[in-house]
């Protein structure tokens, strides 16, 4: 048994001496002004699911020295995704966003659910679950503890822990459920009225416009700006933030998709 | 004095059509009438082909060379098939007296052949003021006069196959401007029991208009009195916007199609007919020089806005809001072009998205369209729209107006990502509040973290790290309860702990100065445990007696009674037992205790 562990332990070592190989001959290629190698290591460890917010803001660095906004804004929202506290990713993000045509806002959830819920939108994604578990573990330990003592302010206390464990256990899973948030990944995406190429079109994205996406149905997006303007495109013309998260390799010289009747 | 002089068109049309020869009638519907009071001259050819009437004025009248009203007509009596053409020409007497109606020349089929003259009394007309010009009814030619004649006919008259199915079409005004919608009303009258239709389609169609951009309004059916009969009126309406200056003709309408009516007689009649209005000429001008903020509007409209920011005069920086004008009005949607926006200081506006198709009201042809512009606030604080102009060009006044929307004072509130970009970058200056101020350039990379893994959600993990935990306390809670009920309930307590007290009993039989009495102690002390009494002098006739009591069986009862009369009888005897007869009635009490057991708890005692 230990010497499984043993192997184990030493296996995921390697692996992750690996990653920091990666990691670092990455950043060499971006030093030395080679941003498309820096991205395809990068890219290589996110293929690999080695994904860490420094991951994601070093490539979205990259593909921002190389002249892809939208990637690089899909990558930064996905730093701020695992590490809503990295400021260096926002203030790269918020950059990038300046450079977009429109520049247009994040689709936010109302002011008033951001505070409500003011753990779920501040705290990074692993410290959520790790919350979660501790939460969980007091809550069974406190009701063990009830067994011994019974006292009124031992069962309040498996209470508030009960709640505090379902609350950022909700928080976990919808953070690792999959993002709604999308990038415009051409300099423009024309938004139309329904899952068709000649319906009309109701307005027009730009590289780097943020949106996020509801439905989704047969290579077409339904997006909805901050604004509240929705429509359908092709999901080839859009970058998807994640999770789960993908190589950013805009898809725009795809085929586009067949046609619909869906309004 | 009214005389009647319309002779029976239809006994005239029956006899030609008997013979099959050629014959030409010219009826008036009053002999009598006022000088420069338009009447209907309505000239009937029967018996074949004919070419068009020579029509010539004559002293006293002036007749229009054009007919104000055309019909065709082919029948078929038993079998015999006969055409006619019907014409209704403008005539006016220019004096009073006597005036004569000449004859009037058609050639049919190749042969020549003229009406005979009618004697006409003219009296004298009525003064009339003249029309000014805005009054006037811009359309004159075919209704009028047709009604005219209409209006003119004898109430007592029978209506002929001429008067069963009769089609007109009219205009609102004949000189427009480019642009500025007229209004073509198309009129099908089949007299009320009469029933018409049209061959091949149902649909009665449209005249050909080229030149026009057209819209089509609700088609109206109704029951109207026209000549004093009764008819079914459809009116089919046009509205025709020119979209080039000069002349342009709206090309006639036809009716081809047969109806089914009844004669005097009370016979069948089956009449076909191949009617056709006249065409219309409508003169289009061209649009006065046109200002710089023209939109190409030509009509009558009104123009509005609203906005559907996140709350009124509200907007948030770096969020688009929408900005709509809607134009409303009588003119041709085509040529409606968007407002032209003026730039907004500190916002970017987008090219306006037009809500396609306009919307054009079935029954009035008003036509709505909708221009949407999406505006962006880039920096916080007050944001102001300026006026929105919209210029068209009026033909009522015959000069360009313009509507005014605005101007709009909004307050563009901070934007909440901005904010959270305002706090990391406190090294940067933020001025404003400005989207694109964060800095020069993006902060560099950074290095390797320690902690970089793979990323794999493992089930097992999130599974073992929920459940553990409440298995765990699951099986604390079973020990607690159970620990509880031991304190709380000596009876259970008693009964759970019997056989292993019984059974360090009994191990310390051989042990035991007196082993007879150990070994009785250990079983009356393991029944009366098992079944919660005093084990204090309880003897093997109390033991018989309890056993019997809680149905142990009457095997077992023996057994147990037996080895506590003998440990009994040794404890009294002289001669003490043995180490063997000791090990056995042990050995003995064991396995009794143990089918006690088993009996106990089969019978949950």
């Amino acid at each position: 048994m230990s010497a499984t562990i043993l192997i184990v332990a030493s296996l995921l070592t390697a692996q992750g001496n690996a990653y920091t190989e990666t990691f670092t001959r990455a950043n060499d290629h971006y030093k030395t002004g080679d941003y498309s190698g820096a991205i395809q290591a990068f890219e290589q460890l996110v293929s690999e699911q080695a994904f860490h917010a420094a991951v994601f803001y070093n490539l979205g660095n990259a593909y921002y020295r190389a002249g892809k906004l939208a990637p690089a804004i899909a990558n930064y929202e996905r730093a701020l995704q695992l590490d809503p506290g990295f400021d260096s990713a926002r203030q790269n993000l918020a950059h990038c966003v300046s450079e977009t045509q429109q520049r247009l806002a994040r689709p936010l959830p109302p002011d008033w659910e951001q505070s409500l819920l003011f753990w779920h939108y501040h705290l990074p994604s692993s410290v959520t679950r790790w919350l979660a578990l501790a939460f969980w573990l007091a809550f069974w330990i406190t009701l063990a503890i009830r067994q011994f003592r019974p006292a009124r302010y031992v069962q309040g206390v498996a209470a508030v822990t009960a709640i505090l464990a379902l609350a950022f256990g909700a928080s976990a899973w919808a953070k690792s459920s999959t993002g709604t948030l999308a990038v415009a990944a051409d300099e423009a995406v024309p938004v139309r009225y329904g899952t068709d190429l000649n319906q009309t079109v109701r307005f027009e994205l730009h590289e780097g416009d943020r949106v996020t996406v509801d439905r989704r149905e047969r290579g077409w997006a339904r997006v909805k700006t901050a604004g509240g303007e929705t429509g359908w495109t092709p999901d080839s013309s859009l970058i998807f933030v994640g999770p789960p998260y993908e190589p950013t390799t805009p898809k725009s010289a795809q085929d586009p998709p067949q046609s619909g009747n869906t309004k | 004095m009214v005389t009647r002089s319309f002779l029976s068109a239809l006994a005239v049309l029956a006899a030609c059509s008997a013979w099959g020869e050629p014959a030409i009638r010219v009826s008036v519907e009053q002999t009598t009438v006022r000088a420069n009071n338009p009447f209907g001259l309505k000239v009937e050819i029967t018996g074949g082909r004919s070419e068009a009437p020579k029509i010539s004025d004559a002293d006293g009248l002036a007749i229009e060379p054009v007919p104000v009203q055309r019909s065709n007509q082919l029948s078929i009596v038993n079998g015999a098939m006969s055409q006619s053409q019907t014409l209704i020409y403008k005539a006016t007497a220019t004096r009073p007296g006597k005036v004569i109606i000449p004859p009037i020349t058609a050639r049919v089929d190749g042969k020549e052949i003229s009406s005979m003259p009618i004697d006409l009394t003219v009296l004298e007309g009525k003064a009339t003021a003249p029309i000014p010009r805005a009054q006037q009814p811009v359309r004159q030619e075919a209704v009028q006069d047709s009604d005219a004649a209409a209006n003119a006919a004898a109430p007592d008259r029978t209506p002929t196959p001429e008067d069963a199915v009769l089609v007109t079409a009219e205009v609102d005004k004949q000189s427009v401007y480019q642009g500025e919608a007229v209004q073509l009303t198309l009129s099908r009258w089949v007299l009320s029991g009469v029933q018409a239709s049209p061959y091949r389609s149902a649909d009665p169609g449209y005249p050909d208009t080229e030149g026009f951009y057209t819209t089509e309004l609700e088609p109206r059916q109704e029951d109207r009195t026209r000549g004093n009969w009764p008819y079914h009126l459809l009116q089919l309406t046009q509205k025709l916007y020119p979209t080039r200056t000069g002349q342009l003709n709206i090309g006639s309408w036809q009716f081809n199609g047969e109806a089914l009516m009844r004669t005097s007689s009370g016979r069948l009649l089956r009449q076909e007919y191949a009617l056709a209005t006249d065409p219309i000429a409508i003169t289009v001008k061209p649009l006065p020089p046109q200002p710089p903020n023209f939109s190409g509007a030509v009509g009558t409209f009104t123009f509005r806005q609203s906005m559907t920011a996140p709350a009124p005069k509200t907007a948030i920086q770096g969020v688009p809001f929408k900005l709509s004008l809607e134009v409303q009005g009588d003119g041709n949607p085509d040529s409606i072009g968007e407002p032209k926006l003026p730039p907004i200081a500190g916002a970017t506006v987008s090219k306006a998205d037009t809500v396609a198709p306009p919307n054009v009201d079935s029954s009035t042809g008003i036509v709505t369209k909708e221009f949407i512009y999406t505006i962006t606030p880039l920096e916080s604080g007050k944001l102001t729209i300026p006026p929105i102009e919209f210029c068209y060009f009026d033909p009522a006044t015959e000069r360009y107006a313009t509507q005014v929307v605005g101007p709009f004072d909004m307050d563009a509130r901070p934007s909440a990502e901005q904010a959270g970009a305002a706090i990391v970058t406190k090294e940067i200056p933020v001025t404003h509040g400005k989207v694109n101020i964060t800095g020069k350039d993006i902060l560099p990379n950074v290095d390797a973290p320690p902690s970089l893994r793979p990323y794999r959600p493992s089930a097992v993990v999130n599974i073992t790290a929920g459940v553990v935990p409440a298995l765990a306390y699951a099986g604390l809670a079973f020990m607690m309860a159970r620990r509880r009920r031991f304190e709380h309930d000596s009876a259970y307590a008693r009964s759970y702990f019997a056989k292993s007290n019984a059974h360090k009993r009994l191990l310390a039989v051989a042990q035991a100065a007196e082993p007879a009495e150990e070994l009785c102690r250990a079983v009356t002390g393991f029944v009366a445990d098992k079944f919660n009494v005093a084990s204090a002098g309880l003897t093997s006739s109390d033991l018989r007696q309890l056993l019997e009591t809680k149905k142990t069986g009457s095997e077992l009862t023996e057994s147990i009674v037996k080895i506590v009369k003998a440990c009994e009888r040794a404890r009294y005897a002289a001669v003490k037992l043995s180490d063997d007869e000791i090990k056995a009635l042990t050995n003995a009490a064991d396995t009794a205790m143990n089918k006690l057991e088993s009996v106990a708890k089969d019978a949950k005692v």
